[in-house]
């Protein structure tokens, strides 16, 4: 597993230029205006050190359904419009699409959950909320596990919660999200009662011991951030 | 009981239960949703299609609301577990990136709206606010990426995406709520009190009668059934079919003509259509002529004439050798029909929509 350096800035800044790029990735009207944020992107990937052949490894099919979204504006749209138009249009699209999952997956290599909670904590979000995502975080590996279990065991009784049919899709929601959803509600009281045996909730504001830094960089990467999607909506 | 809302008589919109029970949920849909997402993608392959097939598995992302959104019986519960789930499946690795966390909010927003009036919704409420939900994502999507995509198939995906809500996002999580409530994993929040759901004529969900269950599946399959009939039958064509007319009438070889089978013999000429009523300048029109068309079908000797029908009704007839003699006079598409140019012929010549070239 790869771990990728973080490049020191607070989760808020990199969460406001993810939601920025997002928007200039939709804003971007023509093949060009969209390959400036992609070489941008892809040079970021490089930049926090993640070698290309991992970055293809994990992106891989993700270019399979950009070529999908190509094909499709190139043979599904209506209308009679001429090829060229189709094939910039499908262009157009897949490097949305690209964009904004390769925006994506810079965020979340770069940046925790936890991070990210107590900095809206920080800034004003109730810790009770905050804690909520926390928890949500706390449990995927728990329900990572709980669900493999749970599908390996149905697939061992020889029900077929893996195939792709209509059949198949009512025996997964029936034999894997049930003994998932039980599992799940099964935690919920044990936590709660743990949780306000702790006093959680107790008093409106809470200090914490683990803290993420706000630094004037900060600031000015927000303030830039916000600048280039207002000239962009001006301009594009 | 932690169920309370009060602490040392601070009182809080969610408990600490209803959090708990919101977090733990949402991270359990998170996780499974990747599942789902693969699933989707076979069920593609499967019919063959780049995408909408998948859509059959819209109400099992939106399944968690309802659950939650019931299970606390609050609104925003559906909300909050959207935005939830959203940010767990974008740390945990969707193909979606960052709209997965809009899809997902909307679609709580959008099950916390629909069962706005309840308290204790009933199972029909639930199936809506699943299916509005579920088919809420194909909007989404269609919005940020799938720009410019015939508008019946969107119908199509909107469809199933409904239809799966209703089956999963209603009925589906319906049943489960009655097994947790039976199983008493789960306390429900309108449940709390026997004694009042007894009163007021609310028994458990898990007794909830049969007969209501197969006349919901029933409904629903009926209703499933034939939009998807219907859609077939009238909307539906193939992509790589674009508008055809048929070749007919005194050939040896009736065919069905499509323009893409024609694409190398396209020409381009030069037009004028004077009509009684419409005019239009010279301009350059790319199409197949007429006469190859025909020459495809290899007309019989004794044929003289051919017409060339709309699919209003309107048709244009002309002298077979004429036709065969003049490269000029040619079919084109026309956004999703075809269209006769008729070069050096009156505008009323000049027939739109063609369905049928019959010789006579």
């Amino acid at each position: 597993m790869i771990t990728c350096p973080k490049p020191g800035l607070n989760p808020l800044s990199k969460l406001v230029l993810l939601v920025s790029f997002c928007v200039l990735a939709l804003r971007a009207e023509s093949p060009g205006h969209a390959a400036v944020p992609c070489g941008a992107v892809l040079l970021a990937h490089a930049a926090i050190g993640l070698p290309p052949a991992i970055l293809w490894r994990r992106l891989r099919g993700i270019a399979v359904f950009a070529l999908v979204l190509f094909l499709s504006q190139l043979f599904l749209t209506g209308g009679g419009a001429p090829w060229g138009v189709r094939a910039a249009s499908g262009v157009r699209m897949a490097m949305r699409f690209l964009n904004i999952i390769l925006g994506s997956h810079l965020f979340v290599s770069t940046t925790s959950a936890e991070d990210l909670a107590y900095t809206l904590m920080r800034l004003g979000l109730s810790y009770r909320y905050g804690f909520t995502l926390l928890i949500a975080m706390r449990f995927v590996p728990y329900f990572r596990l709980q669900s493999n279990t749970v599908l390996q065991a149905q697939m061992v009784r020889g029900i077929g919660v893996d195939r792709p049919s209509i059949k198949g899709v009512w025996c997964m929601a029936r034999y894997t999200l049930v003994p998932l959803v039980v599992t799940a509600l099964g935690r919920v009281e044990s936590l709660a009662i743990s949780m306000e045996g702790r006093c959680f909730g107790l008093h409106p504001r809470r200090t914490f011991l683990r803290t993420v830094p706000f630094r004037p960089v900060d600031a000015l990467i927000i303030a830039g951030a916000i600048a280039v999607v207002g000239a962009a909506a001006a301009i594009l | 009981m932690t169920s309370g809302t009060a602490s040392k008589g601070r009182k809080y919109y969610f408990s600490t239960r209803d959090l708990v029970l919101i977090a733990v949920v949402s991270a359990a849909g998170g996780v499974l949703s990747t599942y789902v997402g693969y699933l989707g993608n076979l069920l593609n392959k499967a019919f063959g299609v780049p995408f909408g097939a998948g859509q059959w598995m819209a109400g099992l992302h939106v399944f968690w609301f309802v659950l939650v959104r019931v299970a606390v019986g609050r609104t925003g519960a559906g909300t909050l577990a959207g935005v939830l789930k959203g940010t767990v499946e974008m740390f945990t690795g969707s193909t979606h990136g960052l709209p997965i966390v809009l899809v997902s909010t909307v679609e709580g927003l959008l099950v916390d709206l629909a069962l706005l009036p309840f308290t204790r919704p009933p199972l029909a409420a639930l199936c809506i606010a699943g299916g509005i939900a579920a088919a809420s994502n194909v909007v989404v999507f269609q919005a940020l990426y799938f720009s410019g995509v015939s508008w019946g198939y969107l119908a199509l995906m909107i469809l199933f995406a409904f239809g799966s809500g209703i089956v999963f996002g209603g009925y589906f999580a319906d049943g489960v709520l009655g097994i947790v409530e039976g199983a008493r994993i789960l306390h429900l929040r309108f449940s709390g009190d026997p004694g009042r759901a007894e009163h007021t004529g609310h028994v458990g969900r898990a007794r909830r009668s049969s007969k209501i269950r197969l006349a919901v599946t029933l409904l629903m399959t009926v209703a499933l059934a034939g939009g998807a009939v219907y859609y077939y039958a009238e909307v539906f064509e193939p992509f790589w079919n674009g508008p055809t007319c048929t070749v007919e009438g005194k050939v040896a070889n009736p065919y069905v003509y499509r323009p893409v089978d024609f694409e190398d013999e396209a020409v381009t000429v030069t037009a004028e259509l004077k009509g009684q009523v419409t005019y239009r300048p010279p301009a350059d029109y790319t199409g197949v002529p007429l006469a190859r068309i025909l020459e495809r079908a290899h007309p019989d000797a004794s044929a003289a004439r051919v017409r060339v029908l709309a699919s209003d009704g309107y048709e244009a007839e002309f002298d077979l050798s004429d036709i065969m003699e003049d490269r000029t006079v040619i079919l084109i598409r026309e956004a999703e029909n075809l269209r006769l140019i008729a070069t050096g012929y009156e505008g009323g010549y000049w027939v739109r929509m063609v369905t049928r070239v019959v010789v006579e």
